[in-house]
C-alpha cells in the first residue's frame, strides 16, 4: 500500500506555516472560515492531502462542518477566509464547474441522481467534462458520444451489471443506487474523490462491499479518496488517515490508531474522562 | 403651475384607485404566498356587477356596495377553485390555475355582455360626476375624483383597521407570520385564506366600481394592466405591506400623471413595466426575490 | 368546415403548435420565461418588415426574424438567470419585457402603431408549415437523445447539482433559452405571413394565455405533451357543435381541471414508461413463443 498521506497538522489559528505554497500537494486547504450570517460552520480549517491514492476519512459529530467542508472544497460555497489549493493553484471561491474540472469530484448525503434520466444518462452526463477545449465542448453537447465510453467504464468498474443500465432511479435498490452515484462522480476520472456518507443506509454485507470498492477505486483510479462517515468501524477499517471535526474545527488528525488514543477526539465524543 | 398642481391632482386620483387595488393584492400575496393572477378579473367582473346595480337603483352607494360584495363572493369562489387546492406546490400551478379562472370570468364577461364591446356606466349618472367640478385657481377637480379618493381612503383605513383590530385580522396576520406555526396553533388556515381572498377582493371590486363611475367605458380585459400595476406596486413595497402599497399606488399614480402631462399619453402603461423590470434586477422582494440558496 | 377554413385552421394550429414547442423548452426545464409572446412578435414584425418593405427573400426574412428573436431571450434571460431571479419573478421579469415591447411597438409609427402592420406578402403555406413542423418535431425528438436535452431533463430534476458535475449552468441554460426564442421567432414570422395583418395588441395576455394553458394541460415532461395539449385544446372546439364560441372558456376550464386532477399534466414521464410496457408486453403476447 502506498505511504499513507501524512498531512502536517497545524494548530488552529496562531501556527500558520507560511511554507506551503506550490506545494505538492493535491488539496490544501488553509485558514478556512465559513460563516452564514451569525453561525460559524467553519474555523480556521487547515488540511492538507499529497497526491497520490489513499482514503482519508472526516468523522465528527452531526454539525461539526464536514459537509460544509465538501461544499467549500467542491466549490458549492465560498469561504468567508482562507484559501483552498488543488495542485498548488489557487482555487477559492472559483465556480462549481471549473473545480470539477480540476479534478474533485463528489457524491452527496442522501441519494441526488437525477430522477428523469437512467442510470446510464445520469453517469454519462458527467462524463466528459472535463475536456475544457471550447469546440469540443459544444460538439459534446449534442452528441456526447465520447462520453458513452467513460460512462460504460465507469458503471463496470463500479460493478453496475449491464442490465440496470437503463432503469431509472426509482427503480434500483439502495445499493445500486449509491453504485450509480460513485460511477457518475469517478467517470471523470478525478484525482480527488468526495463522498459525503456513501454507506449509509447500507446492511453490514454492503458496507463490506463499499469498503473493497473503496480500497479498489482508489488504487486503480490512483486517486484519493475523502470520506464522511459515522459508522466509526467502517472508517477504523478502511480509512488511512483520519481527520476528526467538531463545531466547525479540526479537532484532531492522524492514523486509526492515533486518532483513537487521542484525548481530545474522546473527548470531543464521549465528554470530559474523569481521572 | 397651474398645470403642475393640476397633474398633482390627477395623479394623485389614480393613484387612490391604483392603491385600492394593490392593497387588495399585496394582502392576497402577501398572507397566502400564492401567485393569484385572477384579481384584476375579478375587479373588472364587479364592475359590471356595479353598472347593473346602478342601473336599476340609481345610487351610486349601492352600486359601490355591490361592488364591495360582488368582490368579495367571486373572490371567495377564485379562492376555493383554485387557492386552496394548490397550496404549497410550485410556482408554476397556482400561476397557471389562477390565471385560467381570468380568462374564464373574463370570457364568460365577454359572452354575457355585448361580445366584450366597451360599456359605459349609465351616462345620467356619471355626468354628474364629470361635470359638477371644482375651477378655481384654474384647477379642475371633479367630483368623480373627490369620490374616488374619499371612497379609496375610507377604504383602505377600513382594511387596516379589520386587519389589525378585528379577530380576523388576528388570524390573518396569523397566517402572514407562519402558516405552518399557524395550522399547529389551531387557526384553519382554509378559512383564513377565504377570508383573506375574499376582502381583498373587496377592495377589488370597489375599485372597479370607482373606475366604472369615471372612465369612459369599461370591457372584460381592463383589469388586466391594473393588475400588473398592483403586483409592480407590490414588488416596490414588499409583500403584505399595506401602507407601502399605498405609497407605491400613490407614487405610481403621480408618475404616470407628470408623465403624460409632459412626454407622450400612450407610454403611460410603460412605467409599470421598466419599474418592474428595473426592481427586479436590483432589489427582488420575499416570494419573488432570488433562488434561495439550497443545501447540497 | 369548408375546405378553405380547414386548410387555414390546420396552418394556423400547426403555428400554434410550434409557438407550444417554443415555450415549452423553457419550461420544461422548470424556468419560468414567459416572454413566449415577445418572441413571437418579434419574430412577426422584423420579417414582416424584410418582406414588406425590403422586399426581402422569404425564407431569409424568416431566418432574421428567428435570429432577432433569438437575440431577445438572450437579453431578458442572461439578465434574469444574472440576477438569480425566482420562479415567479422570473416570469414577471420576462412578461414586462413583452409588455413593454408591445407598449413600444403601439407607440412606434413605423410599424404602424396601434393601426398595426398590413400589407404582409402571403408567403406562408401549409406545405411550407408542414415542413418546417415535422423538421421541428424530429429536432425534439433529437433533442432528447443528445446530451444537451438531458442536461435539460437534469436541470430540471436538480439543478443545483448540474455545475457541479462539470456543466456551465448558466450557458447550457441560455443556449435552451434561445433556442425557444428563435423557434417562437420562427413561428411569430409564419404567423405573420399567413395573416397579413398584424397589430401588437394581438400579442399581450390572451396570447400567452393561448400558447401558455394547452402545454401545462398537456403536460410538461415530455414534448409531445406539449403538441397533444394544444391539438386536444384546439380541435376539440372544432368537433364539439356550439362549442367555437367558448373555446377559450374550454381551454381554461380544462386546464384548471386537469392541474386539479393531475398536475403534471396529461402526458407525464410515468405515461410513456408505462405506455412502453403496456405495448411491451402486448407485443410478447402477440408472439409465437409466448
Amino acid at each position: 500500500m502506498a505511504d499513507p498521506a501524512t498531512a502536517d497538522f497545524v494548530s488552529e489559528g496562531s501556527k500558520l506555516n507560511s511554507a506551503v505554497r506550490d506545494d505538492g500537494y493535491a488539496l490544501s486547504v488553509e485558514a478556512v472560515t465559513k460563516r452564514f450570517g451569525g453561525v460559524v460552520a467553519l474555523l480556521d480549517v487547515n488540511l492538507r492531502i499529497h497526491r497520490g491514492p489513499g482514503i482519508s476519512a472526516v468523522i465528527g459529530p452531526n454539525g461539526a462542518g464536514k459537509t460544509t467542508l465538501f461544499n467549500v472544497l467542491s466549490g458549492v460555497i465560498k469561504p468567508t477566509a482562507g484559501s483552498v489549493r488543488i495542485n498548488g493553484e489557487d482555487v477559492t471561491g472559483l465556480r462549481e464547474d471549473h473545480i470539477f474540472r480540476r479534478g474533485v469530484s463528489r457524491t452527496f448525503q442522501g441519494v441526488r441522481l437525477f430522477e428523469h434520466l437512467s442510470a446510464f444518462k445520469n453517469v454519462w452526463l458527467a462524463a466528459g467534462s472535463a475536456d475544457d477545449r471550447k469546440m469540443k465542448a459544444v460538439a459534446h453537447w449534442f452528441t456526447g458520444t465520447a462520453a458513452n465510453q467513460c460512462a460504460a467504464e465507469a458503471m463496470t468498474t463500479v460493478g453496475l451489471e449491464e442490465s440496470v443500465w437503463s432503469k431509472l432511479p426509482s427503480e434500483l435498490s439502495l445499493w445500486q443506487l449509491r453504485l450509480v452515484e460513485i460511477a457518475r462522480a469517478i467517470t471523470s476520472r478525478p484525482h480527488l474523490l468526495l463522498l459525503d456518507e456513501p454507506a449509509a443506509g447500507l446492511n453490514t454485507v454492503e458496507k463490506s462491499r463499499m469498503c473493497d470498492l473503496l480500497r479498489m477505486l482508489s488504487t486503480v483510479l490512483g486517486c484519493r479518496i475523502v470520506i464522511v462517515e459515522h459508522d466509526m468501524k467502517l472508517v477504523m477499517s478502511v480509512a488511512d488517515h483520519i481527520w476528526v471535526m467538531n463545531f466547525g474545527r479540526l479537532l484532531a488528525q492522524g492514523s486509526p490508531a492515533e486518532i483513537q488514543n487521542d484525548p481530545n477526539v474522546i473527548e470531543a465524543y464521549l465528554g470530559k474522562v474523569s481521572t | 403651475m397651474g398645470t403642475f398642481v393640476q397633474q398633482c391632482i390627477n395623479g394623485l386620483t389614480i393613484g387612490c384607485t391604483y392603491a385600492l387595488v394593490a392593497v387588495g393584492f399585496t394582502l392576497i400575496f402577501g398572507v397566502l404566498r400564492v401567485v393569484y393572477l385572477s384579481h384584476g378579473a375579478v375587479l373588472a367582473a364587479s364592475s359590471y356587477l356595479g353598472l347593473y346595480a346602478l342601473a336599476y337603483s340609481g345610487s351610486v352607494l349601492i352600486a359601490i356596495a355591490t361592488g364591495i360584495i360582488g368582490g368579495a363572493l367571486l373572490g371567495f369562489i377564485v379562492e376555493y377553485m383554485t387557492v386552496r387546492p394548490f397550496r404549497g406546490q410550485n410556482h408554476l400551478i397556482p400561476m397557471v390555475a389562477t390565471a385560467s379562472v381570468a380568462t374564464i370570468i373574463q370570457e364568460v364577461l365577454r359572452l354575457t355582455f355585448q361580445g366584450g364591446q366597451p360599456i359605459a356606466y349609465p351616462r345620467a349618472i356619471t355626468s354628474a360626476l364629470y361635470e359638477w367640478k371644482f375651477s378655481e385657481f384654474r384647477i379642475y377637480v371633479t367630483l368623480g375624483q373627490i369620490t374616488i379618493a374619499l371612497v379609496a381612503i375610507l377604504l383602505v383605513v377600513a382594511l387596516n383597521l379589520a386587519v389589525k383590530r378585528s379577530w380576523m385580522g388576528r388570524g390573518i396576520r396569523s397566517v402572514a407570520d407562519s402558516e405552518w406555526v399557524s395550522s399547529l396553533l389551531g387557526v384553519h388556515v382554509n378559512a383564513i385564506s377565504a377570508q383573506t381572498v375574499a376582502l381583498g377582493s373587496s377592495l377589488a371590486g370597489a375599485a372597479g366600481v370607482l373606475l366604472g363611475l369615471t372612465v369612459p367605458a369599461i370591457d372584460p380585459h381592463f383589469g388586466e394592466t391594473l393588475q400588473f400595476k398592483a403586483l409592480a406596486i407590490t414588488l416596490f413595497a414588499g409583500l403584505g405591506s399595506v401602507p407601502g402599497a399605498v405609497i407605491g399606488g400613490i407614487m405610481l399614480g403621480l408618475v404616470e400623471a407628470f408623465a403624460s402631462g409632459y412626454l407622450a399619453t400612450s407610454y403611460r402603461d410603460l412605467f409599470a413595466y421598466v419599474m418592474m423590470i428595473v426592481i427586479l434586477s436590483v432589489r427582488p422582494a420575499g416570494l419573488l426575490g432570488r433562488q434561495p440558496a439550497q443545501r447540497v | 368546415m369548408s375546405e378553405a377554413a380547414l386548410h387555414s385552421f390546420v396552418t394556423l394550429q400547426l403555428i400554434f403548435i410550434l409557438a407550444a414547442l417554443a415555450h415549452y423548452l423553457p419550461l420544461s426545464m422548470r424556468q419560468l420565461d414567459v416572454g413566449i409572446v415577445g418572441y413571437f412578435a418579434v419574430g412577426a414584425y422584423v420579417s414582416a418588415i424584410f418582406t414588406r418593405d425590403y422586399e426581402m427573400n422569404f425564407a431569409l426574412a424568416l431566418a432574421l426574424g428567428a435570429i432577432a428573436a433569438g437575440i431577445a431571450a438572450l437579453i431578458v434571460d442572461s439578465l434574469a438567470t444574472r440576477v438569480r431571479l425566482s420562479g415567479f419573478a422570473y416570469a414577471i421579469f420576462s412578461l414586462s419585457f413583452a409588455e413593454a415591447l408591445r407598449i413600444i411597438l403601439n407607440n412606434t409609427s413605423y410599424v404602424g402603431g396601434t393601426a398595426g402592420f398590413a400589407g404582409i406578402p402571403a408567403e406562408t403555406t401549409l406545405i411550407q408549415v408542414s415542413l418546417i413542423f415535422l423538421v421541428v418535431v424530429f429536432g425534439f425528438w433529437l433533442l432528447d437523445r443528445t446530451r444537451l436535452g438531458a442536461l435539460k431533463t437534469a436541470i430540471a430534476d436538480d439543478e443545483f447539482i448540474v455545475p457541479i458535475f462539470g456543466v456551465p449552468l448558466v450557458a447550457t441554460k441560455l443556449v435552451i433559452f434561445v433556442l425557444g426564442g428563435m423557434l417562437g421567432g420562427l413561428a411569430g414570422g409564419l404567423y405573420a405571413h399567413y395573416v397579413l395583418y398584424i397589430r401588437p395588441d394581438n400579442f399581450g395576455f390572451s396570447l400567452l394565455i393561448a400558447i401558455q394553458l394547452p402545454i401545462v394541460f398537456g403536460g410538461l415532461d415530455r414534448f409531445y405533451g406539449a403538441i397533444a395539449g394544444t391539438l386536444i385544446l384546439g380541435i376539440v372546439p372544432e368537433l364539439v357543435r356550439g362549442l367555437e364560441q367558448y373555446r377559450l372558456i374550454f381551454t381554461a376550464a380544462a386546464t384548471v381541471g386537469v392541474l386539479i386532477v393531475r398536475p403534471s399534466g396529461l402526458i407525464t414521464f410515468e405515461t410513456i414508461s408505462r405506455a412502453r410496457t403496456s405495448f411491451r408486453k402486448l407485443a410478447r403476447g402477440i408472439h409465437p413463443n409466448g
